[in-house]
């Protein structure tokens, strides 16, 4: 990542105005992709729960069969069902989606704030160890990783969260110089709280508008890193379904079958649409436009 | 200006090391013995020990890095594991083909957004800018991989126009080198296009509100004359740094444009090797690609400072 870029991510921080005016908030512009997520959220956690075997029965006769009144998307290659292989596969984007920003979220977080607040050289150690990391082109070191780690879900997981981690460290260090100077850190710091203290109760909940627009970008970036990977072959293996896999599968199809190969993209975009209309309603509520850095 | 130039060349080594580190640590914990990998399941012990010693994975690992390091920084990437092919050779087959994808992608990227991204700043209330803003958002979304299997389907399939993969080099027929990069340079360059175009948007519309181009209505100017000279020279600012950063992305994104369309270039190779496990072309090609990123984001910052002269003095 260019100095620039990382000079709009700091920047993006510096102006980050803490909690900002509920009246700015434009309710409709951030229900509806809730709305989406939350509902996608809801059906790919209870359908599998509901129908645990829809995914994997093989019907060989009905192979690549379009939408029809059985199966609503069609079916794959084997003959199975693509809508519930859709819905499985959604679990597994917001799986590591989720997981791999949270797990990105607390170390680069924590690890940010921290090397902002403190004077210690353990901190600017940390900052190059960042740069080093945002030199890598993020599907080139999520391979790398996954490769490493081993590819299934946690290893996906891992290696999604460590191209995040630097994103977040830088993010959350120009936070922190944001506000240390401000009367209310110093009055923390003032009263005796100790540096976790000032941290995570003083500066933390301040930061929070931020940390949650950088999540949801994190998060569809991870998504999308995930589907890539999958798409390689070096994400989850079969026959897990992921909606990277879904793709790579229907590629050899296309000729076949076109539905096979239009539906898994058309969730995967309407996915990260409502993320990024999330992250860029939330950064216009506390006055900011530009956050997207990748 | 050259102290600037200086300072940022300066700047990038460390970082370069340092990826040096990080990719050489990451390979040496890779699972998987590749010498076992190379010679197959039916090697004896000895023959792996003896395969080992003869790679130096039989070293501890300060020398290992230290000799890799000398061998990359004097251009000798070793063989690769499967083939006994030179690593340099591979990849001088490999890069022409990654070099036009992704040039070409840039070249459409730029093509499309600059355009675009000027109207739709200049005319953001017209349907056509709002179209655009949708388009827009909806291009930054989109996978690499599946805009590829769409216009695939569409356009190589469906109407039969141009071919749905595989490469034609340009020595060979440059009539069918250019039918066979179309879908690719699309697939990779909208949303570099879309990118840009937000970014240039962006700037466009700040600019044309501000009191300096309010001045140069006053004074007169033609529009012509305003925004080629007073609002481009602003907008064009957020859009070098969109482009620094596309680089990352164009490089990712081949990978994965290279896979739809069976290219055989650096992204395939590099994919190959990792499922092979094949040690000396993971190195060189990850490594050969950090470099570039870091070289092309030196670059954007140069042009950065050029542009922009208190961006050059405030380092």
């Amino acid at each position: 990542m260019s100095k620039a870029a990382l000079a709009m991510l700091d920047a993006a921080a510096t102006n980050a105005k803490g909690r900002g005016s509920f009246e700015r908030l434009r309710a409709p512009a951030l229900a509806l992709p809730g709305l989406f997520l939350a509902l996608l959220v809801l059906i790919s956690v209870i359908t599998p729960l509901v129908l645990p075997d829809a995914p994997f029965q093989q019907h060989l006769s009905e192979a690549l069969a379009g939408p029809s009144s059985a199966h609503p998307l069609g079916t794959d290659e084997l003959g199975r069902d693509l809508l519930s292989r859709l819905i499985l596969g959604t679990r597994i984007s917001f799986e590591v989606g989720f997981g791999s920003t949270a797990v990105a979220l607390a170390i680069g977080g924590l690890l940010g704030l921290w090397s902002g607040y403190s004077e210690n050289p353990v901190g600017a150690v940390i900052m190059r160890l960042s740069d080093v990391l945002l030199a890598f082109p993020s599907i080139l070191l999520a391979m790398l990783v996954v490769t490493v780690m081993r590819t299934d879900l946690p290893g996906v997981i891992v290696a999604v969260a460590l191209v995040n981690i630097p994103v977040f460290v830088r993010l959350n260090r120009a936070l922190m110089l944001s506000q240390r100077r401000l009367e209310y850190v110093e009055a923390a710091k003032a009263l005796g709280g100790s540096t976790s203290y000032v941290i995570l109760r003083a500066v933390l909940p301040n930061v929070l508008a931020p940390l949650a627009v950088q999540s949801a970008l994190a998060i569809a970036n991870a998504v999308l890193l995930e589907a890539g990977l999958s798409f390689l072959g070096l994400g989850v293996q079969p026959p897990t379904p992921s909606l990277g896999l879904e793709l790579q599968e229907a590629a050899a199809y296309l000729r076949q079958d076109a539905w096979f190969g239009i539906f898994p993209g058309l969730l995967l975009i309407l996915i990260v649409l409502a993320l990024n209309k999330l992250a860029d309603e939330g950064a216009r509520w506390y006055g900011r436009t530009d956050l997207k850095v990748e | 200006m050259w102290e600037f130039v200086g300072r940022r060349l300066l700047a990038a080594v460390p970082v370069l090391v340092g990826a040096s580190v990080v990719l050489f640590a990451l390979l040496y914990v890779l699972p998987g013995d590749p010498a076992a990998f190379a010679l197959g399941d039916n090697a004896s012990p000895a023959a792996i020990a003896a395969f080992r010693h003869q790679l130096g994975l039989d070293l501890p690992w300060y020398v290992q890095y230290f000799d890799w390091l000398g061998r990359m920084v004097t251009g000798q990437f070793g063989k690769s594991f499967f083939n006994e092919f030179p690593v340099v050779t591979l990849m001088d087959e490999r890069l022409p083909v990654t070099l036009e994808l992704t040039l070409g992608a840039l070249v459409v990227g730029t093509l499309i957004g600059v355009p675009v991204g000027v109207y739709s700043g200049l005319n953001p209330s017209t349907m056509l800018g709002r179209a655009i803003d949708l388009l827009n958002a909806v291009f930054i979304a989109v996978p690499v991989f599946w805009l590829g299997i769409l216009l695939q389907l569409g356009v190589a399939l469906r109407l039969g126009w141009l071919p749905p993969g595989g490469y034609v080099p340009v020595g060979i027929d440059f009539g069918a080198n250019i039918r066979s990069m179309v879908l690719p340079w699309l697939t990779l360059g909208v949303g570099t296009a879309a990118v840009l175009a937000r970014f240039l948007q962006a700037g466009v519309r700040d600019a044309v509100t501000s009191e300096y181009v309010l001045a140069a209505e006053a004074r007169g100017l033609t529009r012509i004359r305003i925004v080629g000279k007073h609002v481009m020279r602003n907008a064009v600012v957020p859009a070098i740094t969109a482009f620094g950063i596309q680089v990352g992305r164009l490089i990712g994104g081949a990978v994965l444009t290279e896979s739809v369309f069976t290219l055989p270039g650096l992204g395939t190779l590099l994919w190959t090797a990792l499922v092979q496990r094949d040690y000396f072309v993971i190195q060189a090609v990850t490594l050969f690609a950090v470099a570039a990123f870091i070289l092309v984001n030196l670059l954007t910052d140069i042009a950065y400072g050029v542009v922009d002269a208190r961006i050059r003095e405030g380092y």
